[in-house]
């Protein structure tokens, strides 16, 4: 196992970088951490619109999330790698393909969450805001969301640790992330699968873990910030 | 200062309003008592329009609350309101629950708002806690936050919905307390309660609900069940007992005091209604003057003194 770690440590930290593309697991966190990055907006205003009085804006928006909810993530990469470029009119490349179909798929159930965190805030709270006169988007901002994140947090932790695990998928279109690369490492040493396979698990466990570890952290420190009596 | 005309409100085929007519003048308190049920705080609701009436007319400085096209939200921050469970925004300090309005609203600097927040929290006694969490607060002192919040949008009326409910009785006076001071101050008050101390030290005006006009000897009755939140009905004062059920849908009690009268001496038992009742004009309430604030008999007088050890006598 520490010969492959030393054969290969380079390949499968950046794949072919700096003579080819960037690969392997850079590619992975840069491409997970884009696609948190880009669906969490995404994801607060349709979950806000999922939430708005006018019907004009609730029902597409309802429509659009039980629509992707109800197919596989392996499907909208698929959609996304043959319909994209006929959509925008070029090639929108493997990482392109792949950070639309993740920040689609995540912005729905982000959406979701931010629904569940904005009903969990206690009705009294927007009353008192509204009843010192601050209208629906300020009530909003400085009242409702604040709160709605803290409730939201676990949900938002979870929802990303499957962020991560799921760019795994971007193999079926041959983009080269860590998977990719594991199985190209796969292929050329051909006797080894268990400690290749092993190691990468590995790595997604020591990425996702360290997320949850940062979260918990986040959670308790907000917590007693709360608390704080002066 | 404010109106209420022919006011009426429905949750489904329940008539929670009933007719409503009455007026506040400027520097008046208006305490509304009544069993859970009877609408005192979809009443108080209806005044900054967290709930809509179905008809009649609800004026605050003339201006018609619940007129379509009025802008809703520069005319609630003219009018304060204090909830029962305090509502402070959990994740913000006292100083910032306090000045975050009048930065967003009144166009004041963070400093601006700051300062006159500070002032406020000292007015209620809690500018030590001004960097505090309202989570570190005790029940009593978050209620007195929640005042010195409404009060830094430098409202010319206040509302408080059951302000002393959810406390346990020893903070209640502190929360009594800043309220008559600013009664005293010349606010115009509405204020609900099931708190009778503070009832007990309003004055000269008593008005009471719909049906009393249905009979007099009934419309008594109603009165001192009403105010003693249906339970200490003084037995055989009253012609007919009342029955809860049917009471939640018929009665509310209002008690209307000057400011100058808050703090009138309340050693005089209450009497009843009928003594010196008058009926206005055209109206269906009607208006008892009594020469004095009355006191609730038995336990609720003793309750009254637990809650609230310095008492008003």
């Amino acid at each position: 196992m520490l010969e492959l770690l030393h054969d290969y440590w380079l390949y499968f930290l950046v794949g072919r970088y700096p003579e080819g593309p960037l690969g392997g697991l850079a590619l992975t966190v840069v491409l997970a951490s884009l696609a948190l990055v880009l669906s969490l907006p995404f994801g607060l205003l349709l979950g806000l619109a999922r939430l708005s009085p006018w019907r004009l804006l609730r029902w597409p928006v309802a429509v659009l999330i039980h629509v992707v909810r109800g197919i596989p993530l392996l499907l909208v990469i698929f959609w996304a790698y043959f319909f994209l470029p006929s959509i925008t009119g070029h090639e929108s490349g493997q990482f392109g393909t792949m950070l639309a179909a993740l920040v689609i798929f995540d912005g729905i159930y982000l959406a979701e969450i931010v629904r569940a965190g904005v009903q969990a805030v206690p009705r009294g709270q927007v009353e008192a805001a509204r009843s010192l006169g601050l209208n629906y988007l300020d009530s909003m901002h400085s009242v409702v969301l604040p709160q709605a994140l803290r409730h939201m947090l676990p949900s938002l932790v979870n929802q990303f640790v499957s962020t991560i695990k799921e760019t795994s998928l971007g193999y079926i279109i041959g983009l080269a992330e860590v998977s990719f690369i594991a199985s190209q490492v796969n292929g050329l040493v051909l006797t080894k699968p268990v400690q290749v396979y092993f190691l990468l698990g590995m790595t997604y466990f020591v990425l996702c873990f360290s997320l949850s570890r940062a979260a918990f952290w986040l959670e308790r420190r907000q917590a007693r910030f709360l608390k704080a009596a002066a | 200062m404010i109106t209420f005309d022919n006011v009426n409100k429905y949750y489904g085929d329940y008539h929670a309003l009933r007719e409503i007519n009455e007026h506040v003048a400027k520097g008046e308190v208006l305490v509304v008592c009544g069993p859970s049920g009877s609408g005192k705080s979809t009443l108080i609701r209806t005044i900054n329009r967290l709930e809509p009436i179905a008809s009649g007319r609800i004026a605050v400085a003339g201006q018609d609350i619940h007129a379509p096209g009025l802008d809703v939200n520069a005319f609630r921050s003219h009018i304060g309101f204090v909830f029962q469970q305090f509502n402070l925004f959990p994740h913000l300090s006292v100083l910032d629950n306090c000045a975050l309005a009048p930065q967003r609203l009144r166009g004041l600097s963070r400093k601006e708002a700051e300062e006159r927040a500070l002032a406020l929290l000292e007015r209620v006694g809690l500018a030590h806690k001004a960097h505090a969490m309202p989570a570190a607060l005790s029940g009593g002192q978050q209620q007195r936050v929640a005042i010195a919040r409404a009060l830094a949008m430098q409202p010319p009326q206040m509302l408080f919905d059951e302000p002393t409910s959810a406390l346990d009785p020893e903070m209640v006076g502190e929360v009594l307390q800043v309220m008559r001071d600013l009664a005293h101050g010349g606010m115009t008050m509405v204020c609900v309660t099931h708190e009778m101390g503070f009832a007990r030290s309003g004055g000269p005006r008593l008005v009471h609900g719909p049906r009393a006009s249905a009979g007099a000897g009934r419309a008594r009755g109603f009165l001192c069940a009403a105010a003693t939140c249906a339970r200490t009905a003084i037995p055989g004062r009253y012609p007919q007992p009342v029955q809860r059920g049917r009471m939640n849908e018929r009665m509310m009690v209002w008690l209307c005091a000057q400011a100058n009268g808050m703090l009138a001496p309340s050693g005089a038992r209450y009497r009843g209604g009928a003594r010196g009742a008058r009926s206005r004009p055209g109206g269906p309430y009607h208006v008892t003057h009594h020469r004095r604030s009355f006191s609730v008999a038995g336990a609720d007088r003793r309750r009254a003194r637990r809650a609230e050890p310095g008492g008003l006598s």
